[in-house]
């Protein structure tokens, strides 16, 4: 009933579009994700030539996943330092 | 040999019979037999049947228990087992009554469908096939010599498929999708038709797919 | 030289053959050469949304085999002379066509007509694989639901897998009285999601229940809303620039009383 007035009085009336607009979003995230196997590879690979410009990392224990939550995906990267470098080399040097 | 042996053995009483008789002969001998023996039998005793080499139907069988139970008697098993299979087919006349008729002259072999062919399956069969069901739309008979369907024809019938145009389609409500004989292809007319209200044939005549109604003579 | 178009979706049931046969259809009332692959072998349907189901002697199996001739299997249809259906088979090994056999077929279609089209089966098994070889644009037909978008998404990157980049999507099924209510995604929201052009917009329509059970295309009918909406994207398919048709048919509530009350002519 309450329902009812609240979207008579057009105060609260979300409908469910946008509930499905939203996990849509979210699956799709998830799907796209898995599609391609070789994305979380170059993925990493693009992280490591970026951060060994500042710092020397340990190549072979280093981790990169995407955690899927019910509401939401991460982007969980594990980068052991080995050593932090003292001058960095300017990439586009 | 007597027809009807009573012999008890560690599994109870064990009616022995012999099936050269008629059925219903031997049902009023078993009765004949049972009521002498009565003193001998207890009520509500469940006997065994062995009818030796010949395996009675399922509606012998039903038969036999309604026979019994009217003596106060009951039927533990059969030996050999109730035959449940084949029963249907005996009692069906239409392979008899279509035989008679010369448009239906045997080509080789008939094979005999008891079930309702639906949309995606096929059937071959090098002779004619008898239909005891339904062919749904989308389904196909094809046969190298007569096609019957005791039943509606919805789909595609094919029959002499090897070109024999002597085949003949017969069905109790021909409405195929497509009907071809030897080379002749017809198909359903485009509007809506009446539902046939009796069992046609098509066969080929000058040339040409005919159907008629199966009862006229 | 033809082209060769694929219409899929993923999923079932989201109007695929219907779109099929409508697009067809409105492609050869403009007076194209039009010829409709049915490749869901053993659940054909295409033939009897078109109406042509009682015609079927040889099909896409017999032609692939070799049992017939490509012409022979060709049915052409009641109302169009430049309309033709390739029928899929229904008792046959559905395994009995390769994606090869398909690209040759198309190769071989499209030297005579104007348009290709190819109903798609449901899934992405070989059906699909099948379907989507020998064709050069893809339509993607979808609904506005969670899953029939999804399952576009997910054809949208195999497509682009298999060479077959830009396909053009169709939101089949839409009430725009829901749409109003907030309570089904809109245009925006689907193209925002799945990111590729549309090519057309087919309201939800009683009318294509009546048509499939007469097996005459909606597209025929000028008084079918989907029935316009197929005729705009069978010129959108021939190059034609055509403005999508205005949903919003239902009246404002205060617009009808307006009208009643004599305000408004």
């Amino acid at each position: 009933m309450i329902d009812f007035l609240k979207s008579v009085l057009g105060k609260e009336a979300p409908g469910s579009k946008n509930l499905a607009k939203e996990r849509l979003r979210l699956v799709l995230v998830h799907d796209r994700a898995t599609v391609s196997p070789h994305l979380l590879e170059s993925l990493k690979e693009d992280l490591i030539r970026v951060i060994s410009n500042y710092m020397e990392i340990d190549e072979k224990t280093l981790d990169v996943q995407l955690n899927r939550e019910d509401d939401s995906v991460a982007l969980v990267a594990n980068i052991p330092i080995i050593k932090m470098k003292r001058t960095y080399q300017d990439a586009k040097a | 040999m007597e027809p009807v042996i009573l012999k008890g053995n560690r599994e109870g009483v064990v009616v022995h019979l012999d099936c050269n008789l008629d059925f219903n002969e031997l049902c009023a001998r078993i009765e004949a037999k049972i009521k002498a023996a009565d003193t001998f039998l207890g009520n509500k005793t469940e006997v065994i049947i062995n009818s030796g080499s010949v395996a009675f139907n399922f509606g012998q069988a039903q038969q036999l228990r309604d026979l019994l139970d009217s003596l106060g008697l009951g039927i533990k098993k059969f030996i050999p087992e109730v035959n449940n299979q084949e029963e249907v087919l005996k009692d069906i006349p239409v392979p008899q009554v279509v035989i008679d008729d010369t448009r239906f002259l045997a080509q080789g072999p008939a094979l005999i469908i008891r079930k309702n062919l639906r949309s995606g399956q096929s059937i071959f069969h090098d002779g004619t096939i008898i239909i005891l069901g339904d062919v749904n739309p989308g389904a196909e008979v094809i046969a190298t010599g007569h096609i019957l369907v005791i039943g509606n024809l919805r789909g595609i019938a094919h029959a002499g498929a090897k070109g024999d145009t002597r085949a003949v389609v017969f069905a109790s409500r021909l409405q195929p999708t497509q009907l071809r004989i030897a080379n002749f292809i017809t198909r359903a007319p485009d509007e809506e038709v009446l539902v046939p209200l009796e069992p046609e044939i098509a066969r080929i005549k000058d040339e040409m797919v005919v159907i008629e109604k199966y009862m006229q003579k | 030289m033809g082209e060769v178009v694929v219409i899929t979706s993923g999923k079932g049931g989201v109007g695929k053959t219907t779109t099929t046969a409508n697009i067809g259809t409105g492609l050869a009332a403009l007076g194209k050469r039009v010829v409709l692959i049915d490749t869901d072998i053993g659940l054909r349907n295409l033939d009897v949304v078109m109406g042509l189901e009682n015609r079927i002697v040889y099909d896409l199996v017999d032609v692939t085999q070799g049992h017939c001739r490509l012409k022979q299997a060709l049915i052409k249809d009641k109302r169009f002379d430049g309309l033709f259906l390739l029928p899929a088979a229904q008792t046959k090994d559905k395994t009995a066509v390769t994606a090869e056999d398909m690209k040759k077929l198309c190769c071989t279609l499209k030297e005579e007509f104007d348009f290709v089209l190819v109903d798609c089966p449901a899934g992405i098994e070989q059906g699909f694989k099948n379907a989507i070889a020998g064709a050069e644009k893809a339509l993607i037909v979808t609904t506005p639901e969670v899953s029939a978008v999804r399952d576009a998404d997910r054809i949208i990157g195999l497509l682009e897998a298999n060479n077959l980049p830009g396909p053009k999507l169709i939101i089949n099924r839409i009430r725009p009285d829901m749409v109003k209510r907030g309570d089904m995604m809109n245009i925006e929201d689907m193209i925002d999601i799945l990111a590729i052009d549309l090519i057309g917009v087919v309201p939800e329509d009683e009318y294509i229940v009546v048509s499939t059970n007469k097996g005459e295309p909606a597209v025929l009918d000028m008084d079918s809303r989907a029935g316009q909406a197929y005729r705009n994207i069978a010129k959108r398919l021939t190059g034609a620039e055509v403005p999508l048709i205005n949903l919003d048919y239902e009246e404002g509530i205060v617009n009808k009383l307006k009208r009643l009350l004599g305000f408004k002519g």
